[in-house]
């Protein structure tokens, strides 16, 4: 937690803290204020074992398109409560590596694992975002025709099967919980507005924020702060730095000024593989992806 | 100001209460009662063709609200709801074959279609028919299984938007070419028809008649309460989400094939009951209800009276039964002519339908 407060001072950061430390994962099925807590206590039935330290191995995965490969033996561990920026020029494989981790592509070879234990290869996307990897797309994509308050209904964790949503009431833990997140990405006040109304960047925090109920392990953000304003983007910095630790990110982003803000550790992806890694000074002054960016 | 995120809302005002229980009370009480005991001379006595077109009617309506389930709430556009139509009113139409029994022209124990292809015993699926608890299960059980095999397979291989409605039309298409084979067993293209009884009593029986409409009306209006129900519940505003962003909803971690798969199988057994419901009253079943055109139709009503309002989808079922009605009388040509058109203009000027443009007018 401590990373959190080091760069952000004031009002809000007091509050993105709270919001952390309120929505880590699974929703109070266990106490996750620790990371040690986590490494030497024993994951449970269908918890995520980290017992060795990644939340996220990805090994030899190669994914191809008629031939072109979009992804070619790329291998990458994400730590857990890592922070981890994943850059690259247009067509190096981001999107589709953020496919093949929650299931809506299936590698041609190579593993994926979440923890120690659990096979992604394996499970269809709905499975994926049960385990605990919430994604948000690079678009916006809420559920237009429901009130801001109705899309975080459906995003918070709950019994996802058809029975259970026929009789299901909020209790008032979750609406509570809703209305924190509400009131951290700035839509409390317009709760009831229809979701298709708000603006652009108003849905990218609802999406953040539907995501953040979910009470996701994983977090997995597809260009979080396309189409924003320099004031949410900085909001955005705020919130990825204050998620850090309690859940583990892993942010696509072209916004190279965002980068610099919340970057720790950064990969660079190069045609469907891992260029190089490691912090962002580091990264920026290696010739290859000099090279790659500029396209010498 | 209330700024509470949760906010009670019950099903119906109390206005709206109110109109639902005088409408079923006059459509489902007082007309049958005027049919059956106000005597024949009376200026009031509602005649036989107004029932049947009132249970028609109904029968209708509830296939507007199968279709606005499927359609409106959860964007799944079937280009192949009278095939369950159909499924319904074939199964509970072998019942009513069978309650004719040596009354045909061949005085046959057999319906006279069998007779005539010089058939000597019942085919296999004919087995039980002239049980009427075996005919409710038939009509409940048929439309339901065939919707879920279809569906389960659609669903899984996520076929989707504009392949999903051709695909239906063209599983209601084939039902309708091997309906019309005599082989099959169903009376080939001349269907099920000449009832004489139900249950026992006379079809033709006033009281029968009577006893149709009010169960029909009974049935579309729990029909109605209850999807009214559904789509206020959590679950219908998953489906709404799935209308809007099924990717999303998987990401959220629903299994969005259920979902899908449990709501077109509740609307293909809705309009199974509504088949069944309008054989016994309009008399007669035959291949031609499983038409594309007539699926069509039931998407047209469904757009004029504006998709996810429920309301309006019965609305649309009623006003364009009622210019058919007209227009088949004065220009039977053209009448399939105005249908395209009329689907063509409120896609592009009324995209919310009746009740949206109502619904414009009473904001502004």
């Amino acid at each position: 937690m401590s990373t959190s407060a080091s760069g952000a001072d004031g009002p809000m950061s007091a509050g993105l803290q709270g919001l952390a430390a309120q929505h880590g994962p699974a929703g109070g099925q266990a106490h996750r204020g620790e990371a040690s807590n986590r490494a030497l206590g024993h994951p449970g039935r269908g918890e995520v074992d980290v017992s060795h330290g990644p939340i996220l191995y990805l090994e030899g995965v190669t994914v191809s398109f008629d031939g072109f490969k979009a992804l070619n033996q790329l291998s990458l561990t994400v730590d857990d409560g890592e922070l981890r920026c994943v850059i690259g020029p247009n067509g190096a494989g981001k999107t589709t590596m953020m496919d093949v981790i929650t299931g809506k592509t299936r590698p041609d070879s190579g593993s994926v694992s979440f923890g120690q234990t659990i096979d992604l290869t394996r499970m269809s996307e709905d499975q994926i975002a049960q385990a605990g990897i919430g994604r948000k797309f690079q678009r916006p994509t809420v559920f237009e025709a429901l009130t801001v308050f109705q899309n975080m209904e459906l995003a918070v964790k709950s019994d996802r099967r058809p029975r259970a949503t026929l009789r299901a009431a909020l209790d008032s833990a979750q609406i509570d919980q809703i209305d924190t997140v509400l009131r951290r990405v700035n839509l409390r006040q317009a709760h009831r507005q229809i979701a298709g109304s708000l603006s652009h960047g108003q849905k990218q925090w609802l999406e953040i924020g539907m995501l953040l109920v979910q009470g996701p392990r994983l977090i997995l953000l597809d260009e979080p702060v396309a189409g924003m304003t320099d004031a949410e983007t900085d909001q955005t910095a705020e919130l990825c730095l204050a998620l850090e630790g309690e859940h583990s990110l892993i942010v696509v982003e072209h916004d190279m000024a965002f980068v610099e803000k919340i970057a720790r550790k950064v990969t660079v992806l190069h045609e469907g593989s891992v260029l190089t890694e490691g912090a962002l000074s580091l990264v920026r002054n290696d010739e290859r992806v000099i090279a790659v960016y500029l396209g010498r | 100001m209330d700024d509470a995120l949760v906010s009670e809302r019950p099903l119906f005002g109390r206005a709206q209460w109110l109109a639902l229980a005088g409408l079923v009370f006059f459509a489902g009480i007082v007309v049958p009662l005027a049919h059956v005991f106000l005597p024949e001379s009376a200026a009031l006595r509602p005649s036989s063709y107004f029932v049947t077109l009132a249970g028609k009617f109904a029968c209708y309506a509830m296939l507007a609200v199968a279709m606005d389930l499927i359609w409106g709430y959860a964007g799944i556009l079937s280009l192949g709801q009278s095939l369950w139509f159909a499924l319904g009113g074939y199964a509970f139409g072998m019942y009513l074959m069978r309650g004719i029994g040596r009354e045909g022209q061949y005085q046959s124990e057999l319906p006279d279609f069998m007779v005539f292809l010089n058939w000597k015993t019942l085919p296999w699926h004919w087995w039980n028919t002239d049980s009427f608890g075996w005919a409710l299960l038939l009509v409940v059980l048929l439309p339901a299984a065939v919707a879920f095999v279809f569906g389960w397979f659609a669903f899984r291989s996520r076929i989707r938007g504009v392949y999903f409605s051709i695909i239906t039309q063209a599983l209601t298409y084939a039902a309708m070419l091997l309906f019309f084979r005599n082989e099959t067993g169903f009376g080939g293209n001349n269907g099920f028809t000449d009832f004489k009884t139900l249950l026992g009593f006379r079809i033709t029986d006033p009281a029968v008649r009577a006893s149709l409409l009010a169960m029909t009306v009974a049935a579309l209006a729990c029909v109605f309460v209850g999807a009214r129900w559904l789509v206020q519940t959590r679950f219908g505003r998953v489906l709404q989400a799935i209308r809007d962003a099924e990717g999303r909803v998987r990401f959220c971690g629903y299994d969005t094939l259920r979902y899908k798969l449990l709501i077109w199988t509740l609307a293909a057994v809705i309009s199974g009951i509504a088949g069944a419901l309008y054989v016994p009253q309009v008399g007669i079943i035959n291949p031609g209800e499983m038409s594309p055109a007539n699926s069509i139709e039931i998407a047209v009503w469904t757009a004029v009276g504006g998709r996810a309002t429920l309301i309006g989808p019965i609305l649309g079922a009623w006003i364009v039964n009622g210019a058919k009605s007209w227009f088949t009388m004065a220009f039977p040509e053209y009448w399939l002519f105005f249908l395209g058109a009329l689907f063509v203009a409120v896609t592009l000027y009324l995209p919310a339908g009746i009740v949206g443009l109502w619904r414009g007018r009473a904001k502004s």
